[in-house]
């Protein structure tokens, strides 16, 4: 049998968060933790579910750190949460859309575009995040 | 200075161990702080130290442990 690459192809990120502490960090911070955390576009989305806000704020959270996962920065490199947004797409699902630092560590590590999944019940919000690496 | 960081912790950290027994070169995110926590830490540091932490300050390292923080702290109140 020929022997292959150790290194996956296909990366895979995933995070669960609770609604309520997404729920909690904008009622204690407000507008700090929504614009730190959010683009424009993301709390325009998300303020349109009114009383359920925090359950779309948190399917977002989820997915930026499913994504964080997939672009495994280095403790050292600055990433902001804002440098990855959460696209609506025509067909009505997801996708991502990378700024600044988090592009480059995309383009560091030869990845395509991102596919990303988000779901979410009134307790917890889960996203997963799978990019392919170029050979 | 670490006593305030410590209290910041202990209420915004939700870390799986006590604060109290958290030394300054504790990993803080082996002590259970996840990242939505790290984000409320840095919220609750900028009110209680008057700062704001810049977007090259938006590093793992700057918030894993208590010695870090208090460094990132000084270093964005240097001068006053």
């Amino acid at each position: 049998m020929r022997s292959r690459s150790a290194a996956p192809r296909i990366l895979v990120g995933t995070d669960l968060i609770e609604v309520a502490s997404v729920a909690e960090s904008i009622q204690r911070f407000g507008d700090r933790y929504l614009t730190r955390v959010y683009t424009p576009t993301e709390r325009r989305y998300c303020a349109r579910a009114g009383r359920d806000a925090a359950l779309h704020f948190a399917a977002r959270f989820a997915a930026k750190e499913a994504v964080m996962k997939v672009l495994r920065p280095t403790p050292s490199d600055a990433l902001t949460w804002t440098s990855i947004e959460v696209v609506r797409s025509a067909d009505g699902g997801c996708g991502v859309r990378l700024r600044g630092t988090a592009r480059k560590l995309a383009l560091r590590a030869a990845l395509g575009a991102f596919a990303i999944s988000l779901s979410h019940d009134k307790r917890y919000a889960i996203a997963v995040a799978v990019a392919e690496r170029s050979p | 200075m670490i006593e305030r960081i410590r209290a910041i912790l202990r209420d915004h950290g939700r870390l799986s161990v006590d604060a109290g027994l958290l030394g300054d070169d504790t990993n803080l995110y082996e002590a259970g702080m996840s990242s939505h926590a790290s984000v409320n830490v840095m919220l609750a540091l900028e009110g209680e130290f008057d700062v704001e932490f810049p977007d090259a300050m938006f590093r793992r390292e700057v918030f894993g442990t208590m010695g870090a923080i208090r460094a990132a702290i000084v270093e964005l109140t240097k001068g006053r």
